[in-house]
């Protein structure tokens, strides 16, 4: 066998298992489309996104895409997905393979050419679907479908080539190397970021996305931006240099990755076991799976009291809680960000960036700190055993979820108590004194709702279907009704101490916005109670012997 | 024929797999056996090319695996201990692809003769979503045996199945090195194990700690279980429950 013959050994084969799947695909979305449902979903999506992408905006009634998306929005966009990518190339690799895919083609006489050469095929084929999708919801006014389109193809390809680059890059370094490299990599990300905000802290009244060094910083990716928002410019001179300058960098990272010599097999093996188990962790429950850890010292929390058998539960929850803390970042950083947009958009004070902050956390906490019966999937059998009141487990399976989510938002915005005006300062010290009730009471909602419709954040394969996003906001909109209606009986209730109250002889304001709101603090938690037994009825009443893959 | 000489991988600090020495015969079935975390799975991903030694060498069927892997790796085939399979590919597609990868011409009789063998004929047109547990490890295997391999490397091919699958892939491992290839088989099933296999490796701590055949290894020890237990010293704690 020649050089050139073992260099590319296998491709063949590999375009023919690309073909094959893309007809297994094909067959398996038709067989969808004969279950009505299926087809139902299917159309309205396929009218809605044809709408949007094809109705003139003077008929659609509103610009479409991001009207107000400049040139410098846009370029920090494009800046801040190759950071994290390159980041998530040095610290764990990108060059990823599904299971089926390591056994069958890494023991088979396939070159380690080919294998990244069908990797990057089957990216390409992704970004296309996905830039078509991009330049629909996303798109720069003024700016053609096409170009546009075409702009976020060639950034996603960019997008999908630089990571395998870096991490081809980093193949010869040991484990704890690119470990280490990596977390330097992310000190000087959030450095930059700090650095950038504290910037325009300082000079104050200009907007942050204004400053000078931030349009330096998003320099490199101004041909990006340039045939991204190409606009009316195809033809002109600045569309031609930034498309050219575009290709030749994409030309250059391929010549990269395809000039490699080594074997990316044991690299790509690792990525992908990986990979494997942030999915299979999805699957059972988790948002985002933290880190392996082979060796956590001792215990993290002291046993709890007993409780009736809740403290135990508490207790696990907690741990588990504390050993995956790395995965609520992502949850930090959006309240961050909130915090940081809400003051250099709108010029809030540090009260209002407090609230802000906090309004974050009471919405989307709950869906990201679950240390509760939605991470349990896979132990409910193994809980039903257990010799513990189903009310009691119901309620120390949640408190650890309730528990860490009232920390996270004291922590976070707790501040913002000591920084309101002082006539606000009491009404928060009540949102403060009632958030644990009401962050109780959302989980248990919450888990009531996934414990009556058990599905597993994946479909068959890991990756959602249309009817699993359907049930999703489904459930999703009985949450907030459920919510919305407990939140109705305590202002009711607290509605009926403020005007019941002076027939009872309390007349100050002050006295009667006290009682009001034990009233209702009691209502709520009585509520909240209700709902909790109500879990621990519906964990009894789950079929555990069932798949919940939907 | 596979030979191997001086293996070695280390993960960070640890050391996996230690100076193993190894060889296995055309025609010849070897079992692996190790507690769990012995380097077992570590070699045969090693032997298939998947992880790369640190020092040593593996040669498959007279092409050593890393100055010309292609070749080696043509020879050999590789079945994981959970067979991993293209959910949305019909039995026969997998077969397809197969004989695609490893080159095998007129392949059409072959896939014929291996399903009939492993009782999918009538399921070919069955997607690897639907198949149990059983016919997927079926699957796995026919896929392995379709380009005739001169090396057969089996990780756990024996967990998960009901006693006629075990039989059944019993058989079929013993009819392929019956028809020449060197099989190396890592099972913790020691009965099982006893009756497949020529001859047998302990590896313990990364490290080759007895080889030989059956006569060879048990001296007056009654049966593979009892060398096993002695010689990776898991049965110090006292004899087992019955």
């Amino acid at each position: 066998m020649s050089r050139r013959q073992a260099a590319f050994s296998g491709l063949g084969a590999l375009l023919s298992l690309m073909r094959l799947r893309l007809k297994a695909r094909a067959r398996s979305f038709c067989r969808d489309l004969k279950r009505p449902l299926r087809l139902v979903l299917f159309l309205l999506m396929a009218f809605g996104i044809t709408t949007v992408a094809l109705l003139p905006e003077h008929i659609a009634g509103q610009p479409r895409g991001l009207p107000k998306l400049g040139l410098n929005e846009l370029g920090v966009c494009l800046l801040l997905l190759p950071l994290l990518s390159a980041w998530t190339a040095v610290r764990q690799g990108v060059i990823v393979f599904r299971p089926e895919e390591v056994h069958f083609l890494f023991p088979a006489p396939v070159s380690s050419r080919a294998l990244l050469l069908t990797h990057m095929l089957g990216v390409l084929a992704k970004s296309l679907s996905g830039a078509l999708m991009f330049a629909v919801f996303v798109r720069p006014a003024g700016t053609g479908f096409l170009t546009t389109a075409l702009g976020y193809g060639l950034y996603l390809q960019f997008m999908m080539l630089m990571p395998v680059s870096v991490d081809l890059t980093c193949l010869r370094w040991p484990g704890e190397t690119r470990r280490r490299r990596a977390r330097w990599l992310l000190a000087a990300m959030v450095a930059l970021f700090v650095g950038a905000v504290g910037l325009a802290w300082v000079q104050d009244g200009r907007a942050l996305l204004g400053t000078a060094s931030l349009r330096h910083a998003i320099l490199p990716m101004l041909p990006f931006t340039t045939v991204i928002c190409g606009g009316e410019l195809p033809g002109s001179l600045p569309y031609g240099v930034g498309m050219a300058l575009v290709l030749a960098i994409l030309a250059a990272l391929a010549a990269r990755i395809l000039s490699f010599r080594g074997d990316v097999r044991e690299a790509a093996h690792k990525a992908s076991l990986v990979q494997a188990k942030a999915l299979e962790s999805v699957r059972n429950g988790r948002v985002f799976v933290d880190g392996p850890r082979e060796h956590v010292g001792g215990s993290l929390l002291p046993m709890l009291p007993q409780l009736g058998g809740a403290g135990v539960h508490c207790w696990r929850q907690l741990t588990v809680l504390l050993r995956t803390r790395k995965s609520y970042a992502l949850l930090l950083m959006m309240t961050v960000a909130t915090g940081v947009s809400v003051h250099f958009t709108h010029k809030a004070g540090p009260a209002v960036v407090g609230l802000a902050m906090l309004g974050v956390l009471v919405v989307s906490g709950p869906m990201f700190v679950r240390c509760d019966f939605r991470s349990d999937y896979d132990c409910l059998p193994w809980l039903r055993t257990l010799p513990t009141p189903p009310g009691v487990l119901a309620a120390g399976q949640l408190l650890a979820s309730a528990l860490a989510l009232y920390v996270i938002q004291l922590v976070f915005s707790g501040w913002s108590l000591f920084v309101c005006p002082p006539e606000y300062r009491l009404a928060l010290l009540g949102v403060y004194v009632a958030l644990p009730v009401f962050n109780l009471l959302q989980l248990s909602v919450w888990n009531g709702a996934h414990l009556m419709a058990p599905l597993r954040p994946g479909g068959e394969h890991g990756t959602p279907d249309a009817a699993t996003v359907l049930r999703l906001y489904m459930v999703m909109l009985a949450i907030m009704l459920v919510i919305g209606a407990a939140l109705a009986v305590t202002g009711l209730f607290a509605a009926a101490a403020w005007f019941g109250l002076p027939s009872l002889g309390v007349d100050g304001t002050q006295a009667r916005s006290v009682v009001s709101f034990l009233v209702g603090l009691m209502a709520l938690g009585t509520v909240t109670a209700v709902c909790v037994w109500c879990v621990g009825r519906l964990f009894l009443r789950v079929d555990c012997s069932r798949d919940l893959s939907g | 024929m596979i030979e191997v000489s001086g293996l070695t991988k280390s993960f960070d600090r640890l050391l996996a797999v230690d100076r193993v020495d190894l060889e296995v015969g055309r025609g010849e079935i070897v079992g692996l056996v190790g507690v769990n975390g012995a380097g077992k799975t570590t070699l045969l991903r090693m032997l298939c090319g998947i992880l790369q030694p640190d020092a040593g060498s593996i040669v498959i069927d007279g092409h050593p695996l890393v100055a010309d892997g292609i070749e080696a790796r043509a020879a050999l085939a590789f079945v994981p201990d959970t067979p991993m399979l293209f959910e949305q590919l019909t039995v026969l597609e997998h077969m397809l692809f197969v004989a695609r990868l490893y080159g095998v011409r007129d392949a059409g009789p072959a896939i014929d003769a291996l399903l009939q063998r492993f009782e999918l004929t009538e399921k070919r047109r069955a997607t690897a979503s639907s198949l149990s547990r059983g016919m997927r490890q079926k699957l796995a295997i026919s896929c392995a045996f379709l380009h005739e391999p001169a090396a057969l490397l089996l990780d756990e091919p024996l967990s998960g199945l009901d006693p006629p699958g075990r039989r059944s892939m019993c058989d079929a491992v013993a009819s392929r090195a019956a028809a020449g290839s060197a099989v190396l088989v890592s099972s913790h099933e020691l009965e099982i194990i006893e009756r497949l296999c020529h001859r047998f490796v302990i590896l313990h701590q990364g490290r080759v700690r007895l080889a030989g055949t059956l006569a060879e290894v048990r001296g007056n020890l009654g049966s593979l279980e009892e060398v096993f237990l002695r010689a990776t010293g898991a049965g110090d704690a006292g004899p087992a429950s019955a």
